[in-house]
């Protein structure tokens, strides 16, 4: 060995220097910005600590290949003003996909956030009358003055949302079916990090909102990004993907492809519901505390101490050991469509 | 004439007859009738669509049987299905081989014990923690009847509770696989099954999980969903009239059939116009005509006449054994199957 060190030329040993320096380099970078991708959470091990995260890999698989981390480039191109408020998404569709596409967060935020809102409003353009039509035909000749009275109000409250929906879709004209695809659109805005897109586009529940047929892709998409997005999410301190998360691996949410992408898992079950245990607030607190004994009764001692351990690390490091100040259990209300 | 000239054109009548039977026997068979043309051809004046219903879709993988009116369970015949509390784990194998034979009796069970292995899972998986958080809900400031609802509703859970834990047992040692609808449901609507039909064109593929890791059943579904439609509304199917015109119709929550059809006011309109005639109630008939006449607000004057007529026909031709819309409001048919 020593021979052989000894032979080596000047140059070839400042090679490998300069090698190690940017390997070095390199591992600090990815310690820094990618340390959450490694943390707890997927598969359960057998050695009852924490639980491996998705591969590195799913973090580049998909459309784009989009890292969790704005890069330069991309926090170069936030800095552009977005179009004023107001301003018809048909006619700025084009430049914010092409700057979402080039990495642009606060552009892909956008265009998910008013894409969003336009399907939901062609939804609701379409709903509304007829629920209005259904209670204005109704009889209402056995109704008491009270149930009159709340009729009345929700006539009224009909009448308004219809009102604000038709005047708020007028910002919506023009636009395709194909534009108004959400799943795309999501999937680029979470993976630049957007919280919102991130909770949506992880419940799954936007591959049915229109395209699926067309793009059987997307599922394929969906299962190499989902789980990176959740991480991702996990660390920014998301109260909604932690409750997201334990429905899945607690399967009561079997229809949301989340479930069918992770499965039932009992272990992995008990330390979301653990997590969500140390941030329940006094409301919450003791129906947690009810489903977390009846989750332990399934696993062993040495799971539940793992368990508590990964919970209690997540709590510190990414959700400040501050309580869930919103409802946690409504994690859908970020994906109204 | 002559009796001999006579018997003869007697012949000749029976033998047209009957070959017009079979005609159009055979062309219905082959395509179910939809309402109208698509809306591109709702301008025409061939008045003659709505008798001459046309195909919207691309041919089934498999040819729907024909002309089930009655259930299910009084079709073929077979060898003998297993006990109702066999295990599914125990039948699974051999009730799908019998069911990709074309044994409808065996893939309707098959649909059906899936079906029920799965509203179990949901039922346990869920009931338990709506009640533990009912439980710990604030009552002090209910009323006497918020409370008597909320006793109900304890009530019913528990009820449906114990349902699901007398049920476990027939699905313990059930694989994943072995618990995806999608394919059982297709299997069974091909061979007949309304049901299963209405469940599979509705949530089938996402319903009982495995799409993720089969893509492929969404190329099934786009070559099966609309035969499959079509071929219940001639079988007097209220909850597929009501799918098919908010899939025409681009309603909210239409799902993938409104993928399948994409939008078509005039198609729309013809199922509205359908469901109007079969209307039970003075108010349900009242709001289904405002509907209506919305709805045609926005057609020329051909696309709802030929709705018209040919609603008209659907209805004395396939709902004459049930007259009235008899699907509940906000009915799943992929909820609480195998129940029945």
């Amino acid at each position: 060995m020593v021979q052989k060190t000894d032979r080596r030329k000047p140059g070839r040993i400042v090679f490998a220097s300069a090698a190690l320096l940017v390997a070095v380099a390199f591992c600090a970078w990815y310690l820094r910005d990618d340390s959450a991708v490694r943390q707890p959470m997927g598969t359960t091990t057998a050695d009852g600590g924490a639980a491996r995260g998705p591969s590195r890999d799913s973090a580049v698989h998909g459309r784009g290949a989009a890292r969790m981390t704005p890069t330069a480039a991309s926090r170069a191109a936030d800095s552009a003003s977005l179009p004023p408020p107001g301003t018809s998404l048909a006619k700025i569709y084009d430049d914010l996909k092409a700057r979402a596409d080039g990495g642009d967060k606060e552009a892909a935020s956008r265009l998910f956030t008013e894409a969003q809102h336009c399907f939901s409003a062609r939804q609701e353009v379409r709903m509304l009358p007829r629920s209005a039509n259904f209670f204005l035909e109704e009889d209402t000749s056995k109704l008491s003055a009270e149930e009159l009275s709340q009729r009345e109000k929700h006539l009224a409250n009909l009448e308004q949302r219809l009102a604000k929906v038709r005047a708020e879709s007028a910002l919506c004209e023009g636009l395709s079916d194909e534009q108004l695809q959400l799943a795309p659109i999501a999937l680029q805005a979470a993976q630049l990090g957007d919280a919102a897109a991130s909770d949506c586009y992880v419940s799954g529940i936007l591959l049915y909102s229109g395209g699926l047929l067309d793009h059987p892709e997307w599922l394929a998409q969906y299962k190499s990004n989902a789980m990176t997005i959740a991480q991702a999410a996990l660390e920014r301190g998301d109260w909604r993907m932690v409750a997201a998360l334990r429905n899945a691996y607690g399967e009561t949410l079997s229809v949301v492809p989340l479930g069918q992408l992770t499965g039932g898992d009992a272990v992995q079950y008990y330390r979301y519901l653990k997590l969500q245990q140390l941030g329940a607030t006094d409301k919450n607190a003791a129906a947690i505390g009810r489903e977390l004994a009846d989750a332990a009764q399934s696993l062993t001692a040495a799971d539940q101490n793992a368990g508590d351990a990964w919970a209690q690390e997540m709590y510190s490091r990414f959700f400040g050991g501050t309580p869930d100040p919103v409802d946690q259990n409504n994690q859908m209300s970020a994906c109204y469509l | 004439m002559n009796p001999h000239n006579r018997n003869r054109l007697l012949a000749l009548g029976i033998v047209l007859i009957a070959a017009a039977a079979t005609a159009t026997w055979l062309y219905l068979g082959a395509s179910p009738a939809t309402p109208v043309a698509r809306s591109a051809d709702a301008g025409s004046t061939d008045t003659g669509m709505a008798t001459t219903p046309q195909r919207t879709a691309t041919a089934p993988a498999a040819k729907v049987t024909k002309k089930r009116a009655g259930p299910i369970h009084t079709a073929s015949a077979g060898p003998a299905l297993p006990p109702p509390d066999a295990p599914l784990a125990q039948v699974y194998a051999d009730l799908k081989t019998r069911a990709d034979a074309g044994d409808a009796q065996a893939a309707s069970r098959l649909y059906r014990d899936v079906g029920r292995c799965l509203h179990t899972r949901d039922v346990l998986a869920n009931q338990s923690r709506a009640a533990s958080w009912m439980l710990e809900d604030d009552t002090s400031g209910l009323d006497a009847d918020q409370l008597a609802r909320r006793e109900r509703r304890l009530g019913t859970i528990e009820d449906e509770l114990a349902k699901a834990r007398a049920n476990s047992g027939l699905c313990e040692g059930a694989t994943p696989a072995e618990l995806q609808l999608a394919p059982v449901a297709l299997r069974a609507a091909q061979l007949g099954d309304v049901q299963a039909a209405d469940c599979y064109v509705s949530a089938g593929l996402t319903a009982g999980g495995g799409l993720l890791d089969h893509p492929e059943w969404l190329q099934d579904y786009k070559a099966n969903a609309l035969s499959l439609a079509n071929s219940a509304v001639e079988q007097g199917d209220w909850t597929m009239v009501n799918q098919l015109q908010r899939a025409y119709a681009q309603s909210s929550g239409a799902g993938l059939l409104a993928q399948v059809t994409g939008g078509d006011p005039s198609q729309a309109y013809a199922y509205l116009k359908l469901r109007s005639l079969g209307a039970v109630t003075p108010q349900g008939n009242s709001f289904l005509s405002r509907q209506l006449a919305d709805a045609a607000q926005n057609l020329p004057a051909d696309a709802v006449t030929q709705g018209d007529t040919w609603a008209q026909n659907a209805y004395q031709q396939y709902f004459g054994a049930n007259p009235q819309i008899n699907t509940p409001r906000g009915f799943n048919p992929c909820q609480n199957i195998g129940a029945d």
